[in-house]
Formats: structure tokens, sequence, C-alpha cells
């Protein structure tokens, strides 16, 4: 079912898509929904409930930490944040990833 | 099941995939499970709105949008999987800064005499044991005890170099009595006319 470019795909997002979570509450704390939103505008998740798997283990390794916040539509939300460890690793992974990328590009240059 | 809050949670469709949701996660680690569970309910809650009257329309594309269970699970780490890999990485971070820091230590005691070579069997017997303890840092543990093993042939070395010299000059004296210390200097003051 899956095409090539799929597979690819998902080895591809093994790696990274840690770091786009982290990257997406660089600015300012989000809630689930609005995460999920956001990463499946592009092609970063493949579908939004595949995110809290994900949340979970952020969580667990101290990168993101989660506070109930008041909601003016309903029921009060839980806001997952960067800690301290989490900007730490993500600046480490944006150093990394930008040489990284350009190697890559570089050398699929002429590929068809 | 639910009450205000979470009311478009009560759709028999959406009480069915938060089913299946629990069953797919069995084999998933336990805490990602709990997470993700209620994280999905919530993630529904703000989907509908909280709208009790959701229709069939609507509660079908939220979950839609979340995806199937088994792509959820699939994302999720398997229980086993957390107990085997642990413990490896945790080895690896433990003795992380342990290996250098000997070998560092050795090579240290390298160029300190005589001092260097206690530095040295100390480090040759902490690195003798992290290797019996099956530490992953074999190569840095392997060069620390070389360094120290020269730091202690050196220091015998030096040892012996100095025992030879310190006999070189005890007996040196007797070689060079018979010269003249310092020579005489005479200094002939001519007779005033």
């Amino acid at each position: 079912m899956d095409s090539p470019a799929d597979a690819v795909l998902t080895q591809l997002r093994k790696g990274v898509l840690e770091y786009c979570v982290l990257a997406c509450l660089r600015q300012r704390p989000a809630y689930g929904l609005e995460l999920a939103t956001q990463l499946t505008d592009g092609r970063l998740l493949t579908s939004e409930g595949t995110l809290y798997p994900l949340l979970s283990r952020l969580r667990k390794q101290g990168l993101v930490e989660s506070t109930w916040q008041e909601s003016t539509s309903g029921p009060p939300r839980r806001y997952y944040q960067l800690t301290d460890l989490g900007i730490t690793a993500l600046a480490a992974f944006a150093e990394t990833w930008r040489p990284f990328s350009e190697d890559v590009s570089a050398i699929l240059k002429g590929t068809p | 099941m639910n009450t205000t809050p979470s009311a478009g949670l009560s759709h028999p469709l959406v009480v069915a995939y938060l089913d299946d949701l629990d069953r797919a996660l069995q084999s998933a680690d336990q805490q990602e499970r709990v997470d993700t569970i209620a994280a999905v309910r919530e993630h529904l809650t703000d989907a509908l709105g909280g709208n009790a009257e959701a229709t069939n329309e609507q509660v079908r594309a939220a979950l839609d949008e979340l995806g199937s269970v088994e792509q959820i699970a699939a994302e999720a780490t398997p229980a086993a999987m957390t107990h085997t890999s642990a413990p490896p990485a945790e080895r690896i971070r433990e003795g992380g800064w342990v290996a250098p820091a000997l070998l560092a230590t050795s090579i240290v005691s390298l160029v300190i005499p005589f001092l260097g070579a206690l530095l040295a069997i100390g480090c040759i017997v902490t690195a003798l044991l992290l290797l019996r303890s099956g530490s992953p840092r074999r190569p840095l543990l392997h060069a620390t005890v070389a360094v120290s093993v020269v730091t202690l042939v050196f220091t015998a070395v030096l040892a012996a170099g100095n025992l030879a010299f310190s006999t070189f000059t005890t007996e040196a004296p007797s070689v060079s009595s018979g010269s003249d210390p310092l020579p005489s200097v005479v200094v002939t003051i001519p007779s005033q006319p």
C-alpha cells in the first residue's frame, strides 16, 4: 500500500519530527489540536493522532511540559511548552540540521 | 459516560474509536498509552467544540483527521523496547566521562615524575575494574592501561638512572681530590725607585 515515497517519508520523519514539534513550541505554548493542525498542514505528520505518542515521549524525556489553562470557548485545555532542556535540544538540532541538509542537497544535485 | 465538558465524546463513533485505540495501544509503553488516550480525548473535545449534538459527519471528519488507531499505535514505543533499550543507553552515558577522564589522568601521570607512578597505578586499577564490569568504552580504557604502563616504565628507568647517578656522585670526590681547586694568583707589585 505504501509507495516508495511514503516509505522514505516514514524513515525521514523518525529522526526529525520530534524536533519539529519542539520548533512549533518555540514561540509560545500550544494545545494538542493546535499543534496537530499546524503539523498536518505540511507533510510532517501522517495523521493528527500520531502527534500524541510523540508528545508523551517528549514529556518523558523532559523536553516538553504541560499545564492546564482556562479556555474561553470550552473546558480547560492542556498546553504544551518547551522546558530549558527542550530549548537546548532544539538549538542543537537546528545547528546540526542546516549543514546536514545542505550536504544532502549538494550530493543530490543533478539527481533526476 | 462523559458530562458537559466533553459531551462530544459520548457519540457512539467516538466511544468505539477510543476503545479501538486503547486496544491498539495494549502492547505500547504504558505511560505513552495513558497519555495518548487522554490527549486524543482532549483533541476530540476541542475538535467537536464540546458539541453534544455533533452530527455523524462532523464526528467522522474529526476521526478521519486523527487517522486510524493503527497509525497512532505504530508511532508509540513498544512496551518491551523501553526495557531493553534503556539500560545500554544509560550505561554509555554513565561511562561517558569516566573513560576519557582516566585516559587524561594517565597522560598527566606521564609528565609528573614519581608521583605520576601512583596516579598510573590508580588509573590501571580503575580501568581494569571498568573493563571487567563490561564498560562500552573499551578502546579508551585499553589506551589508559597502555599509557599508565609507559608511565611506570619511565618511572622505573628514571629511578634506576637516579640511583646510578647518586652512586657516581658519592664516588666523585675521590676522583677530583688531587686537582688544585683554584689556581693561585700571584700579583707582583713593581718596587718604586
